[in-house]
Protein backbone atom coordinates (compact mmCIF):
# COMPACT_ATOMS: atom_id res chain seq x y z
CA UNK A 1 0.00 0.00 0.00
CA UNK A 2 2.88 2.46 0.60
CA UNK A 3 3.97 1.99 -2.95
CA UNK A 4 0.53 3.30 -4.69
CA UNK A 5 0.71 6.12 -2.01
CA UNK A 6 4.31 6.59 -3.63
CA UNK A 7 2.61 6.94 -6.99
CA UNK A 8 -0.39 8.54 -6.37
CA UNK A 9 0.71 11.41 -8.26
CA UNK A 10 1.98 9.87 -11.39
CA UNK A 11 -0.54 9.41 -14.40
CA UNK A 12 1.20 6.90 -15.39
CA UNK A 13 0.87 4.64 -12.17
CA UNK A 14 -2.81 5.54 -11.95
CA UNK A 15 -4.00 3.11 -14.59
CA UNK A 16 -2.00 0.24 -13.08
CA UNK A 17 -3.66 1.51 -9.41
CA UNK A 18 -7.09 1.08 -9.82
CA UNK A 19 -6.15 -2.66 -11.33
CA UNK A 20 -4.16 -3.39 -8.00
CA UNK A 21 -7.21 -2.32 -5.85
CA UNK A 22 -9.78 -4.41 -7.68
CA UNK A 23 -7.88 -7.30 -7.14
CA UNK A 24 -6.61 -6.78 -4.05
CA UNK A 25 -9.12 -5.03 -2.20
CA UNK A 26 -12.37 -5.62 -4.20
CA UNK A 27 -14.07 -4.92 -1.22
CA UNK A 28 -13.90 -1.58 -0.73
CA UNK A 29 -12.78 -0.32 -4.54
CA UNK A 30 -14.74 -2.10 -6.88
CA UNK A 31 -14.83 -0.19 -9.88
CA UNK A 32 -17.26 -2.12 -11.73
CA UNK A 33 -21.21 -2.33 -11.21
CA UNK A 34 -22.25 -6.18 -10.41
CA UNK A 35 -24.00 -7.07 -13.42
CA UNK A 36 -26.75 -10.20 -13.63
CA UNK A 37 -24.14 -12.06 -15.55
CA UNK A 38 -21.69 -11.67 -12.88
CA UNK A 39 -24.38 -12.57 -10.51
CA UNK A 40 -25.11 -15.90 -12.14
CA UNK A 41 -21.51 -16.37 -12.56
CA UNK A 42 -20.95 -16.07 -8.70
CA UNK A 43 -23.76 -17.85 -8.02
CA UNK A 44 -21.87 -20.84 -10.12
CA UNK A 45 -19.05 -20.84 -8.46
CA UNK A 46 -20.48 -20.80 -5.00
CA UNK A 47 -22.04 -23.71 -5.33
CA UNK A 48 -25.33 -24.16 -5.90
CA UNK A 49 -26.77 -26.24 -8.14
CA UNK A 50 -30.60 -25.28 -9.20
CA UNK A 51 -30.40 -26.35 -12.65
CA UNK A 52 -28.95 -29.71 -11.71
CA UNK A 53 -29.68 -32.81 -10.59
CA UNK A 54 -26.64 -33.84 -7.79
CA UNK A 55 -23.88 -36.29 -9.81
CA UNK A 56 -22.89 -37.61 -6.71
CA UNK A 57 -19.36 -39.81 -7.28
CA UNK A 58 -17.39 -41.61 -4.72
CA UNK A 59 -13.82 -40.79 -3.94
CA UNK A 60 -11.58 -43.65 -2.75
CA UNK A 61 -8.58 -42.14 -0.53
CA UNK A 62 -5.87 -43.73 0.82
CA UNK A 63 -5.59 -42.90 4.89
CA UNK A 64 -2.97 -43.38 6.83
CA UNK A 65 -2.49 -41.68 10.62
CA UNK A 66 1.10 -41.52 12.03
CA UNK A 67 -0.30 -40.62 15.35
CA UNK A 68 -2.34 -43.99 14.92
CA UNK A 69 0.75 -46.33 13.35
CA UNK A 70 -0.44 -49.49 14.81
CA UNK A 71 -4.03 -49.06 12.42
CA UNK A 72 -3.64 -50.13 8.56
CA UNK A 73 -3.65 -48.02 6.05
CA UNK A 74 -6.89 -48.11 4.45
CA UNK A 75 -9.18 -46.64 1.71
CA UNK A 76 -11.84 -43.85 3.04
CA UNK A 77 -15.13 -43.42 0.91
CA UNK A 78 -16.37 -39.93 0.44
CA UNK A 79 -19.92 -38.92 -1.51
CA UNK A 80 -19.13 -35.84 -3.64
CA UNK A 81 -21.68 -33.99 -5.66
CA UNK A 82 -19.52 -33.13 -9.02
CA UNK A 83 -21.88 -30.36 -9.77
CA UNK A 84 -21.60 -28.36 -6.57
CA UNK A 85 -17.66 -28.95 -7.04
CA UNK A 86 -15.01 -27.68 -9.25
CA UNK A 87 -13.48 -29.46 -12.36
CA UNK A 88 -10.21 -30.55 -10.92
CA UNK A 89 -9.28 -33.19 -8.23
CA UNK A 90 -8.05 -30.90 -5.74
CA UNK A 91 -11.18 -28.76 -5.78
CA UNK A 92 -12.98 -32.52 -4.91
CA UNK A 93 -10.34 -32.94 -2.18
CA UNK A 94 -10.43 -29.22 -0.84
CA UNK A 95 -14.45 -29.93 -0.82
CA UNK A 96 -13.74 -32.89 1.26
CA UNK A 97 -11.60 -31.03 3.97
CA UNK A 98 -14.05 -28.64 3.80
CA UNK A 99 -17.73 -29.93 4.36
CA UNK A 100 -16.35 -33.73 5.51
CA UNK A 101 -13.32 -34.51 6.76
CA UNK A 102 -10.70 -31.98 8.07
CA UNK A 103 -8.29 -34.80 8.73
CA UNK A 104 -7.85 -35.38 5.10
CA UNK A 105 -4.29 -34.29 4.75
CA UNK A 106 -2.43 -33.51 1.41
CA UNK A 107 0.21 -30.93 0.32
CA UNK A 108 -1.14 -28.15 -2.58
CA UNK A 109 -0.35 -24.50 -3.03
CA UNK A 110 -0.71 -22.51 -6.39
CA UNK A 111 -3.74 -24.88 -7.70
CA UNK A 112 -2.76 -24.16 -11.24
CA UNK A 113 0.10 -26.75 -11.96
CA UNK A 114 3.28 -24.75 -11.24
CA UNK A 115 4.15 -25.90 -7.71
CA UNK A 116 4.47 -29.65 -7.93
CA UNK A 117 2.78 -29.78 -4.60
CA UNK A 118 -0.22 -31.63 -5.67
CA UNK A 119 1.52 -34.51 -6.94
CA UNK A 120 -0.35 -37.97 -5.98
CA UNK A 121 -1.62 -41.37 -7.75
CA UNK A 122 -4.88 -40.36 -9.57
CA UNK A 123 -6.72 -43.59 -10.64
CA UNK A 124 -3.31 -45.24 -11.50
CA UNK A 125 -1.55 -42.17 -13.20
CA UNK A 126 0.85 -40.00 -11.30
CA UNK A 127 -0.01 -36.42 -12.01
CA UNK A 128 -1.24 -32.96 -10.31
CA UNK A 129 -4.58 -32.96 -8.52
CA UNK A 130 -4.65 -29.39 -9.38
CA UNK A 131 -4.69 -30.55 -12.88
CA UNK A 132 -6.38 -33.72 -13.02
CA UNK A 133 -9.84 -33.32 -14.25
CA UNK A 134 -12.34 -35.40 -12.44
CA UNK A 135 -13.70 -38.07 -14.33
CA UNK A 136 -17.15 -37.87 -14.68
CA UNK A 137 -18.33 -40.51 -16.46
CA UNK A 138 -16.12 -43.00 -13.71
CA UNK A 139 -18.00 -43.98 -11.00
CA UNK A 140 -15.57 -43.82 -8.33
CA UNK A 141 -12.19 -41.93 -8.28
CA UNK A 142 -9.08 -43.79 -6.62
CA UNK A 143 -6.27 -41.19 -5.00
CA UNK A 144 -2.91 -42.53 -3.37
CA UNK A 145 0.14 -40.86 -2.60
CA UNK A 146 3.18 -41.35 -4.69
CA UNK A 147 3.88 -45.02 -5.36
CA UNK A 148 6.89 -46.54 -3.43
CA UNK A 149 7.37 -43.07 -0.90
CA UNK A 150 7.40 -43.34 3.04
CA UNK A 151 4.52 -41.58 3.39
CA UNK A 152 3.84 -39.29 6.38
CA UNK A 153 0.35 -39.12 6.36
CA UNK A 154 -2.51 -39.95 4.27
CA UNK A 155 -1.65 -38.22 0.84
CA UNK A 156 1.72 -36.45 1.58
CA UNK A 157 4.85 -38.51 0.89
CA UNK A 158 8.69 -38.19 2.11
CA UNK A 159 10.71 -36.53 -0.68
CA UNK A 160 13.57 -36.15 1.34
CA UNK A 161 15.57 -38.57 -0.42
CA UNK A 162 14.18 -36.86 -4.01
CA UNK A 163 15.72 -33.84 -3.06
CA UNK A 164 18.70 -34.84 -1.57
CA UNK A 165 19.41 -36.67 -4.80
CA UNK A 166 18.48 -33.56 -6.11
CA UNK A 167 21.22 -31.47 -4.90
CA UNK A 168 23.90 -33.97 -5.43
CA UNK A 169 23.70 -33.22 -9.00
CA UNK A 170 24.72 -29.65 -8.36
CA UNK A 171 22.17 -27.90 -10.35
CA UNK A 172 23.45 -24.07 -10.15
CA UNK A 173 25.87 -22.80 -12.57
CA UNK A 174 29.45 -23.43 -12.58
CA UNK A 175 32.05 -21.02 -13.90
CA UNK A 176 35.72 -21.61 -14.54
CA UNK A 177 36.54 -18.37 -14.12
CA UNK A 178 34.95 -15.18 -12.13
CA UNK A 179 33.32 -13.05 -14.37
CA UNK A 180 35.55 -9.81 -14.87
CA UNK A 181 34.99 -6.68 -13.84
CA UNK A 182 32.81 -4.77 -16.51
CA UNK A 183 30.90 -8.02 -17.51
CA UNK A 184 27.64 -8.85 -15.87
CA UNK A 185 25.67 -10.77 -17.99
CA UNK A 186 26.72 -14.82 -19.09
CA UNK A 187 25.72 -14.18 -22.38
CA UNK A 188 23.86 -17.13 -24.62
CA UNK A 189 22.49 -17.40 -28.20
CA UNK A 190 19.06 -17.76 -28.95
CA UNK A 191 19.79 -21.61 -30.40
CA UNK A 192 22.19 -22.11 -27.22
CA UNK A 193 18.92 -21.16 -25.13
CA UNK A 194 16.27 -23.19 -27.07
CA UNK A 195 18.28 -26.17 -26.33
CA UNK A 196 17.04 -25.71 -23.06
CA UNK A 197 13.12 -25.62 -23.61
CA UNK A 198 11.59 -29.02 -22.33
CA UNK A 199 14.16 -29.17 -19.41
CA UNK A 200 13.78 -25.77 -17.60
CA UNK A 201 10.01 -25.96 -17.07
CA UNK A 202 10.56 -28.76 -14.17
CA UNK A 203 8.54 -27.82 -11.12
CA UNK A 204 10.21 -31.41 -9.33
CA UNK A 205 6.98 -32.43 -8.38
CA UNK A 206 8.48 -35.95 -8.32
CA UNK A 207 5.80 -37.70 -10.65
CA UNK A 208 8.43 -39.10 -12.86
CA UNK A 209 10.75 -40.68 -10.88
CA UNK A 210 8.16 -42.49 -8.88
CA UNK A 211 6.04 -43.80 -11.96
CA UNK A 212 9.52 -45.76 -12.42
CA UNK A 213 10.07 -48.96 -11.62
CA UNK A 214 13.63 -48.38 -11.42
CA UNK A 215 13.51 -46.30 -9.21
CA UNK A 216 11.15 -48.54 -6.54
CA UNK A 217 13.82 -50.98 -7.03
CA UNK A 218 17.04 -48.98 -6.60
CA UNK A 219 15.93 -45.37 -5.22
CA UNK A 220 19.00 -45.34 -2.97
CA UNK A 221 21.37 -45.16 -5.76
CA UNK A 222 19.51 -44.49 -9.39
CA UNK A 223 18.62 -40.82 -9.46
CA UNK A 224 15.56 -40.93 -11.36
CA UNK A 225 14.05 -39.29 -14.29
CA UNK A 226 13.27 -36.07 -12.34
CA UNK A 227 16.72 -35.57 -11.05
CA UNK A 228 18.64 -36.65 -14.67
CA UNK A 229 16.12 -34.20 -16.57
CA UNK A 230 17.89 -31.46 -14.58
CA UNK A 231 21.25 -33.09 -15.20
CA UNK A 232 20.86 -32.66 -18.56
CA UNK A 233 19.92 -29.34 -18.25
CA UNK A 234 23.10 -28.59 -16.85
CA UNK A 235 25.14 -30.23 -19.08
CA UNK A 236 24.13 -28.33 -21.68
CA UNK A 237 23.50 -25.43 -20.64
CA UNK A 238 26.44 -23.34 -22.60
CA UNK A 239 27.17 -21.53 -19.44
CA UNK A 240 27.93 -23.78 -18.00
CA UNK A 241 31.88 -24.43 -17.85
CA UNK A 242 31.89 -28.13 -16.16
CA UNK A 243 30.18 -30.12 -18.55
CA UNK A 244 32.49 -33.31 -18.47
CA UNK A 245 33.03 -32.87 -14.76
CA UNK A 246 28.73 -33.14 -14.39
CA UNK A 247 29.05 -36.74 -16.81
CA UNK A 248 32.03 -37.83 -14.77
CA UNK A 249 30.01 -37.64 -11.52
CA UNK A 250 27.64 -39.95 -13.36
CA UNK A 251 30.35 -42.81 -14.39
CA UNK A 252 28.76 -45.71 -11.84
CA UNK A 253 26.46 -48.06 -12.71
CA UNK A 254 23.54 -46.85 -10.84
CA UNK A 255 23.17 -43.33 -11.10
CA UNK A 256 22.22 -43.18 -14.76
CA UNK A 257 22.12 -46.70 -16.24
CA UNK A 258 19.67 -48.41 -13.91
CA UNK A 259 17.54 -46.52 -16.76
CA UNK A 260 16.55 -49.32 -19.35
CA UNK A 261 14.26 -46.88 -21.21
CA UNK A 262 10.89 -48.04 -19.45
CA UNK A 263 9.61 -44.43 -20.58
CA UNK A 264 6.81 -44.39 -17.37
CA UNK A 265 8.36 -41.06 -16.53
CA UNK A 266 7.77 -39.73 -20.15
CA UNK A 267 4.01 -40.72 -20.32
CA UNK A 268 3.00 -39.75 -17.05
CA UNK A 269 5.05 -35.84 -16.92
CA UNK A 270 2.24 -33.81 -15.71
CA UNK A 271 3.75 -30.87 -17.63
CA UNK A 272 4.45 -32.41 -20.85
CA UNK A 273 8.16 -32.98 -20.68
CA UNK A 274 10.29 -36.07 -21.79
CA UNK A 275 12.60 -37.11 -19.22
CA UNK A 276 13.59 -40.37 -21.06
CA UNK A 277 14.81 -38.63 -23.66
CA UNK A 278 16.88 -36.53 -21.82
CA UNK A 279 18.55 -39.76 -20.31
CA UNK A 280 19.10 -40.99 -23.81
CA UNK A 281 20.99 -37.75 -24.70
CA UNK A 282 23.09 -38.21 -21.09
CA UNK A 283 23.84 -41.93 -22.18
CA UNK A 284 24.86 -40.69 -25.34
CA UNK A 285 26.88 -38.10 -24.54
CA UNK A 286 28.73 -40.36 -22.12
CA UNK A 287 28.99 -42.95 -24.62
CA UNK A 288 31.26 -40.84 -26.59
CA UNK A 289 33.61 -39.85 -24.00
CA UNK B 1 1.47 -28.51 20.51
CA UNK B 2 3.95 -29.97 21.51
CA UNK B 3 1.86 -33.16 21.16
CA UNK B 4 1.60 -32.50 17.56
CA UNK B 5 5.38 -32.33 16.71
CA UNK B 6 6.26 -35.42 18.93
CA UNK B 7 3.50 -36.98 16.38
CA UNK B 8 5.47 -35.78 13.54
CA UNK B 9 8.60 -37.25 14.14
CA UNK B 10 6.84 -40.49 15.28
CA UNK B 11 5.58 -40.01 11.48
CA UNK B 12 9.01 -40.19 10.05
CA UNK B 13 10.35 -43.21 12.20
CA UNK B 14 7.71 -45.22 10.99
CA UNK B 15 6.65 -47.10 13.38
CA UNK B 16 10.06 -47.81 14.93
CA UNK B 17 11.50 -46.17 18.07
CA UNK B 18 13.33 -42.42 18.25
CA UNK B 19 16.67 -43.90 16.08
CA UNK B 20 19.68 -41.51 17.64
CA UNK B 21 22.94 -43.88 16.03
CA UNK B 22 25.92 -41.29 14.58
CA UNK B 23 28.13 -44.25 14.31
CA UNK B 24 25.41 -46.75 12.53
CA UNK B 25 26.02 -45.61 8.82
CA UNK B 26 29.90 -45.63 9.48
CA UNK B 27 30.51 -42.05 10.15
CA UNK B 28 33.51 -41.22 12.38
CA UNK B 29 34.38 -37.81 14.48
CA UNK B 30 36.49 -36.94 11.97
CA UNK B 31 34.09 -35.90 9.91
CA UNK B 32 33.25 -32.74 11.86
CA UNK B 33 30.75 -31.97 14.23
CA UNK B 34 27.72 -31.43 11.95
CA UNK B 35 27.92 -35.69 10.99
CA UNK B 36 28.10 -36.36 14.65
CA UNK B 37 24.21 -36.00 14.70
CA UNK B 38 22.02 -37.09 11.57
CA UNK B 39 19.64 -34.61 12.02
CA UNK B 40 16.96 -36.94 9.90
CA UNK B 41 14.37 -37.24 12.65
CA UNK B 42 15.51 -41.01 12.77
CA UNK B 43 14.22 -42.09 9.37
CA UNK B 44 16.96 -45.10 8.53
CA UNK B 45 16.76 -44.25 5.38
CA UNK B 46 18.03 -40.95 4.96
CA UNK B 47 21.62 -41.24 5.35
CA UNK B 48 23.18 -38.41 7.01
CA UNK B 49 21.05 -34.84 7.29
CA UNK B 50 18.36 -33.53 5.43
CA UNK B 51 20.02 -30.44 3.78
CA UNK B 52 23.10 -33.13 2.87
CA UNK B 53 23.41 -34.07 -0.59
CA UNK B 54 23.82 -37.78 -1.67
CA UNK B 55 26.93 -39.26 -2.16
CA UNK B 56 27.29 -40.31 -5.58
CA UNK B 57 28.78 -43.44 -5.89
CA UNK B 58 32.66 -43.87 -6.96
CA UNK B 59 33.55 -43.30 -10.27
CA UNK B 60 34.50 -46.36 -12.30
CA UNK B 61 34.06 -45.68 -16.06
CA UNK B 62 34.37 -50.05 -16.97
CA UNK B 63 31.01 -50.43 -15.10
CA UNK B 64 29.51 -46.87 -16.16
CA UNK B 65 29.97 -45.47 -20.25
CA UNK B 66 32.31 -48.60 -21.06
CA UNK B 67 29.93 -51.35 -20.03
CA UNK B 68 27.05 -49.64 -21.88
CA UNK B 69 28.80 -49.16 -25.00
CA UNK B 70 29.83 -52.47 -25.10
CA UNK B 71 26.28 -54.03 -24.54
CA UNK B 72 25.46 -51.78 -26.96
CA UNK B 73 28.31 -52.64 -29.98
CA UNK B 74 27.26 -56.21 -29.14
CA UNK B 75 23.40 -55.78 -29.71
CA UNK B 76 24.40 -54.02 -32.84
CA UNK B 77 26.43 -57.25 -34.41
CA UNK B 78 23.64 -59.31 -33.58
CA UNK B 79 21.76 -57.78 -36.24
CA UNK B 80 23.74 -57.98 -39.44
CA UNK B 81 24.58 -61.52 -37.92
CA UNK B 82 21.18 -62.83 -37.18
CA UNK B 83 19.84 -61.78 -40.70
CA UNK B 84 22.90 -63.47 -42.09
CA UNK B 85 22.56 -66.98 -40.57
CA UNK B 86 18.60 -66.95 -41.65
CA UNK B 87 19.34 -65.65 -45.39
CA UNK B 88 22.70 -67.09 -46.18
CA UNK B 89 22.54 -70.78 -47.40
CA UNK B 90 26.30 -71.17 -47.09
CA UNK B 91 28.73 -70.02 -44.69
CA UNK B 92 27.14 -71.66 -41.94
CA UNK B 93 30.58 -71.49 -40.03
CA UNK B 94 31.37 -68.63 -39.71
CA UNK B 95 27.90 -67.32 -38.84
CA UNK B 96 28.17 -69.68 -36.43
CA UNK B 97 31.26 -69.15 -34.37
CA UNK B 98 30.70 -65.40 -34.22
CA UNK B 99 26.74 -66.50 -32.97
CA UNK B 100 28.60 -68.53 -30.35
CA UNK B 101 30.91 -66.14 -28.98
CA UNK B 102 28.24 -63.09 -28.87
CA UNK B 103 24.54 -64.52 -28.34
CA UNK B 104 26.35 -65.82 -24.70
CA UNK B 105 28.08 -62.37 -24.02
CA UNK B 106 24.71 -61.00 -24.68
CA UNK B 107 22.18 -63.01 -23.08
CA UNK B 108 24.97 -63.04 -19.68
CA UNK B 109 25.28 -58.92 -19.77
CA UNK B 110 21.36 -59.26 -19.78
CA UNK B 111 20.77 -61.25 -17.05
CA UNK B 112 23.74 -59.15 -15.40
CA UNK B 113 21.32 -56.16 -15.51
CA UNK B 114 19.01 -58.11 -14.17
CA UNK B 115 21.00 -59.14 -10.94
CA UNK B 116 21.93 -55.66 -10.33
CA UNK B 117 18.46 -54.45 -10.60
CA UNK B 118 16.69 -57.19 -8.23
CA UNK B 119 19.89 -58.14 -6.07
CA UNK B 120 22.02 -54.84 -5.91
CA UNK B 121 25.15 -55.67 -4.00
CA UNK B 122 24.41 -52.85 -1.20
CA UNK B 123 20.86 -54.42 -0.43
CA UNK B 124 21.56 -58.32 -1.03
CA UNK B 125 25.33 -58.91 -0.87
CA UNK B 126 25.05 -62.53 -0.25
CA UNK B 127 22.28 -63.24 -2.68
CA UNK B 128 24.30 -60.82 -5.66
CA UNK B 129 27.37 -62.63 -5.29
CA UNK B 130 25.85 -65.70 -5.49
CA UNK B 131 23.99 -65.00 -8.29
CA UNK B 132 26.64 -63.24 -10.08
CA UNK B 133 29.19 -66.39 -9.83
CA UNK B 134 26.39 -68.59 -10.79
CA UNK B 135 25.57 -66.65 -13.97
CA UNK B 136 29.02 -66.57 -14.92
CA UNK B 137 29.73 -70.32 -14.49
CA UNK B 138 26.58 -70.47 -16.78
CA UNK B 139 28.28 -68.47 -19.71
CA UNK B 140 31.36 -70.36 -19.38
CA UNK B 141 29.41 -73.48 -19.40
CA UNK B 142 27.11 -72.04 -22.42
CA UNK B 143 30.05 -70.72 -24.60
CA UNK B 144 32.06 -74.55 -24.32
CA UNK B 145 28.82 -75.89 -25.51
CA UNK B 146 28.33 -73.12 -28.27
CA UNK B 147 31.80 -74.51 -29.32
CA UNK B 148 30.80 -77.98 -28.99
CA UNK B 149 27.52 -77.90 -30.76
CA UNK B 150 29.26 -76.02 -34.00
CA UNK B 151 32.05 -77.73 -34.26
CA UNK B 152 31.20 -81.53 -33.50
CA UNK B 153 27.46 -81.12 -34.20
CA UNK B 154 24.96 -79.43 -37.11
CA UNK B 155 25.80 -76.01 -35.74
CA UNK B 156 23.33 -73.02 -34.21
CA UNK B 157 22.14 -72.36 -37.51
CA UNK B 158 21.55 -75.52 -39.17
CA UNK B 159 19.86 -76.11 -35.34
CA UNK B 160 17.09 -73.18 -35.19
CA UNK B 161 16.43 -74.02 -39.09
CA UNK B 162 15.66 -77.99 -37.75
CA UNK B 163 13.30 -76.74 -35.29
CA UNK B 164 11.73 -74.06 -37.31
CA UNK B 165 10.65 -76.62 -39.88
CA UNK B 166 10.25 -79.71 -37.63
Amino acid sequence: MSLLALSKNSSFFRVSRHVLEITTCNTRFLTTTPSQKAQTVASASAGSNANKDPLVKTFSIYRWNPDKPAEKPHLQQYQVDLNACGPMVLDALIKIKNEQDSTLTFRRSCREGICGSCAMNISGTNTLACLAKIDRDASNTKLYPLPHMYVVKDLVPDLTHFYKQYKSIEPFLKKETKPKAGEREHYQSIADRKKLDGLYECILCACCSTSCPSYWWNSDEYLGPAVLLQAYRWMIDSRDDYAKQRREALQNPFSVYRCHTIMNCTKTCPKGLNPGRAIAMIKKEMALE
Amino acid sequence: MSFGMLSFSRGFVFRRGFHLSPFASGFTFHRGFRNASPNNNGAEYIKGSVNEAVVLPPRDKVAGSYHWDFERLLSVTLIPLTIASVVKGGAHPITDLCLGVILPFHCHIGFDAMITDYFPHRRNPVLNRSFSWGLRAVTLIVLYGCYEFNTNDVGLTELVKKVWHA
